[in-house]
């Protein structure tokens, strides 16, 4: 492993801390108070090639490796999570199962836009009944001629209120159980297909968290995404990325508060001398650097380990 | 790992700093209140904490 | 332990209050930031902004034990009423019954104890925390008055009070946390004035504000106590506000444990209930631990107190476990319900936010810990 950045590393994370502090942090709070989407970063995070970081060039991405793609998520997260997730569902949870197992056609016209940050996406795996237990799909898809038919419900999906393109999946076969479910590419335009309500969240709260029901929703047999049986595997291979995503999300806001905390236990003073004199800060402080390090550590390791090409699930 | 121990550590990181801000810390005046709400989620979404620690001890026990 | 027919009989009163008139409101005013103005009036018809308040003045006269099992009650639905019932009675209303004079008593403590006007504390200052010694509001003497001058923060209840008790350095040539006084103020004072309240994480809906003393002049009649002897007068309050916040946190607990061990039950994945996990299995067992643990604590310290005994050190103690058990109970709680645990569709992320509070407040965990340290080392 190597534990140096490379130049172009060095360059994207002071790119994305430069636009993080400028643009993001200052309307963060704002953000968060009202529930608000903050569509004017999503837009420019696709500006910034954000929204497709590793999706190839060819494809409207920025055809970077996994660590730029952590280096800026942890940026983006340490200004405000919230952000950060949009990004994440977008780039490791959409863009990539596209690149992965799309067909070339399917890219050009579905992946691209989303790379480029014109479109967004959402990954709708999870149901009321289905969480942890994910391949206990209840949405069905049954096809009918030249395309499928989809019903069923989706819980907590992230973008989903604002998404355009929304991968889900189904249970096409419920005796199959887990291999019979498939992926399919899902346009929020879809007849059938509606946003029921949003979750009011203890956190992240400018990302929406939608409940979505897809009722008798119609969809063309070439937005298939994968081969038959192979949903399931579609599902849980994106999510191993994915947990990348969270991963760097969960370190930016870690670093986010040390920073913060670290900087206030110098200026802050109780009985005449700063707090952080005091040990029992000290011991704080020491116990969260270590864990910070230690964290950064383990993350940036898995996503060497991703762009290696070797299996990284337990990284 | 990766994703079990910084979101976890997130959630440790965040409450110690709440309460060096002591006051402050509960405050909306301040970010850090902030990052201890939204810390919480990294352990549940896209697999919960003992979802993970499903993953890594059944590839740890094939070995 | 054994509670007396009293004690149940106070608390099934105020299980079913919580329950019935409480719990019904607790989401929303948490989301609006209100006070629960109308309900707190209640409380003070069903006795509960008087308990530990002796009967000739209007209260209940109840044991501490009776208090905490009432605090613990209501904030097992919601840690703002909880805040608000604990700030008045422990920090409010006690000094003043503990050290007031007979007229003090009989002016203050009615519509105290009525709950027609609340008491609050004012000792904190933007630089005096948990240093709450380093205090820069000062009060001269003036003929029969005395004048104040200074700011508090963080004061609880302080919108809805009728008096509070302000604590302010009467003597400057005095070191560290000599020569400081407490001083009775009624809000209608001229030259006092509450500010903009707060805007929270969690106890959103008890009132919690900033207050600024411009020449404020009271009469001596009003001095709590003796002159310069604030500090020994706060420090004993603060050690029964520490029970009452242990009772915040012990109910905190409790409620968003009954929720998680019921949602265990139900929810099932794979097959069963998650319940049959040993992972969620050995977390409840964990929080039922942790919170026995704290209401033994928190009991005892309540049974020294109403023995007379020396309580401090116990209630040091409940209330850095109880605090502490409040945080990682209502935490797992948010965990066994995944996704939903995290929406306040459920109310064991209000709890999470809530729960803080009580790490923080009367003395933070640090302090608790320097408390018991102390002892320990006989320091
Ligand atoms: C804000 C937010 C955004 C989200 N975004 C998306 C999204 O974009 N797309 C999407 O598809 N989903 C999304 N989710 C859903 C999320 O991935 C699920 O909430 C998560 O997988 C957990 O499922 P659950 O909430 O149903 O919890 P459950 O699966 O019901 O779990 C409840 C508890 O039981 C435990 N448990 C379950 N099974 C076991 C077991 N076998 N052994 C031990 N413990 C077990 C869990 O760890 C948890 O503690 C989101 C959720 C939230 C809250
Ligand atoms: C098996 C073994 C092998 C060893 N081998 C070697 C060796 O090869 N060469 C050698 O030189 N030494 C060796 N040592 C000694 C070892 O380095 C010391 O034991 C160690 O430095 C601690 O010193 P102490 O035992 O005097 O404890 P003390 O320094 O007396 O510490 C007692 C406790 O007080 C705490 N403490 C001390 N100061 C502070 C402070 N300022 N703030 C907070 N807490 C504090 C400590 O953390 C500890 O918990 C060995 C010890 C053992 C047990
Ligand atoms: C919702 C709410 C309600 C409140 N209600 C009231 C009220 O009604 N009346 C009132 O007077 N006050 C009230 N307070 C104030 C509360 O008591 C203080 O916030 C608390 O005492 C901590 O002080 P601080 O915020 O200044 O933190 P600080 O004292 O600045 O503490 C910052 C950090 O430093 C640590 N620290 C400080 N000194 C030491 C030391 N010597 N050793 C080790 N660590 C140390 C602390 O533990 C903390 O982690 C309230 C606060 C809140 C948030």
């Amino acid at each position: 492993m190597i534990f140096e950045l490379n130049e172009q590393q060095r360059m994207i994370r002071d790119m994305a801390r430069d636009f993080a502090t400028r643009e993001i942090a200052p309307v963060a709070a704002h953000h968060d108070e009202a529930e608000e989407f903050p569509a004017a970063i999503v837009k420019k995070m696709g500006e910034l090639g954000f929204m497709g970081m590793n999706v190839a060039e060819e494809f409207g991405g920025a055809g970077l490796d996994s660590l730029c793609y952590v280096l800026a998520m942890e940026e983006i997260s340490k200004a405000c999570a919230s952000s950060c997730v949009i990004m994440s569902v977008n780039n490791s949870l959409v863009c990539w199962p596209l690149e992965k197992y799309a067909t070339d056609e399917q890219k050009t016209k579905w992946l691209t836009p989303l790379a480029k940050g014109e479109k967004l996406g959402a990954y709708c795996l999870s149901e009321p009944g289905a969480g942890t237990d994910a391949a206990a799909q209840a949405t069905t898809a049954r096809q009918d001629g030249d395309h499928w038919i989809i019903n069923g419900m989706k819980n907590f999906i992230t973008n989903g209120a604002h998404a355009d393109t929304l991968i889900v999946f189904a249970q096409t076969n419920p005796e199959l159980k887990h291999k019979g479910i498939r992926a399919f590419i899902v346009e929020n335009t879809a007849e059938g297909f509606s946003v029921i309500r949003k979750e009011e969240k203890m956190g992240i709260r400018a990302s929406d968290t939608a409940q979505l029901a897809f009722d008798n929703v119609k969809v063309p047999n070439d937005q298939v995404l994968g081969a038959e049986g192979t949903g399931f595997k579609i599902a849980m291979s994106t999510l191993d990325g994915g947990r990348i995503g969270i991963a760097s999300q969960a370190l930016g806001i870690s670093a986010a508060a040390y920073e913060a905390a670290l900087a206030y236990s110098k200026e802050r003073e109780q009985f005449g001398r700063p707090i952080s004199k005091f040990q029992a800060i000290q011991w704080k402080i020491a116990d969260m650097a270590t864990r910070l390090d230690a964290s950064r550590l383990l993350v940036y390791r898995a996503a060497w380990a991703k762009d290696q090409g070797g299996r990284y699930s337990e990284e | 790992m990766a994703k079990l121990f910084a979101s976890e550590t997130s959630h440790f990181i965040t409450n110690e700093a709440v309460q060096i801000f002591g006051g402050n810390g509960y405050s909306k005046e301040y970010p850090v209140e902030r990052h201890f709400r939204d810390a919480k989620i990294t352990e549940i979404y896209e697999g919960t904490s003992e979802a993970q620690r499903m993953v890594i001890s059944s590839l740890e026990l094939k070995k | 332990m054994q509670l007396n027919e009293n004690q149940k009989m106070i608390r099934q009163m105020a299980r079913d209050f919580a329950k019935s008139k409480i719990a019904p409101i607790a989401a929303e005013i948490d989301r609006s930031a209100e006070f629960p103005a109308a309900t707190v009036k209640e409380m003070g018809s069903l006795g509960f902004l008087g308990l530990t308040v002796p009967e000739e003045f209007g209260g209940v006269g109840a044991d501490v034990t009776s208090y905490a099992l009432v605090v613990e009650e209501i904030s097992r639905v919601c840690g703002s009423h909880g805040l608000t019932v604990a700030a008045h009675n422990s920090l409010g209303c006690w000094p003043i019954a503990a050290i007031g004079t007979q007229e003090q008593k009989a002016k203050f403590l009615p519509p105290a104890a009525s709950g027609e006007s609340l008491l609050s504390f004012g000792l904190t200052e933007a630089g005096a925390g948990s240093d709450a010694g380093g205090t820069r509001t000062t009060a001269v003497r003036d003929g029969d008055h005395w004048v104040l001058n200074g700011s508090k923060m963080w004061i609880t209840n302080s919108h809805y009070a009728g008096a509070l008790i302000i604590t302010a350095k009467t003597d400057p040539e005095a070191k560290g946390s000599r020569g400081i006084s407490a001083f009775i103020v009624p809000t209608d004072t001229p030259g006092f004035t509450v500010e903009k309240k707060e805007n929270k994480l969690g106890m959103r809906a008890s009132d919690t504000a900033p207050l600024t003393l411009e020449d404020v002049r009271v009469p001596h009649e009003y001095l709590l106590g003796k002159e310069g002897e604030g500090f020994k007068y706060f420090m004993m309050t603060l050690d029964g506000g520490r029970i009452s916040i242990a009772a915040v946190a012990l109910g905190l607990a409790v409620g968003a444990y009954d929720v998680a061990r019921e949602y265990a039950k139900e929810r099932e994945q794979f097959g069963k209930p998650i319940a049959q996990f040993q992972a969620i299995e050995f977390m409840l067992a964990d929080m039922a631990t942790q919170i026995a643990a704290s209401r033994l604590l928190t009991y005892e310290a309540c049974r020294q107190k109403d023995a007379g005994m020396d309580y401090g050190q116990m209630a040091a103690m409940a209330k850095l476990h109880a605090s502490e058990t409040a945080m990682l109970v209502t935490d797992r709680a948010i965990q066994i319900l995944g996704g939903y645990g995290f929406t306040t569709e459920y109310p064991v992320e209000r709890m999470y936010r809530d729960a803080k509070l009580c790490t923080i407040g009367e003395g933070t965990s640090e302090i608790q810990r320097m408390v018991i340290g102390r002892h320990e080392l006989s320091l």
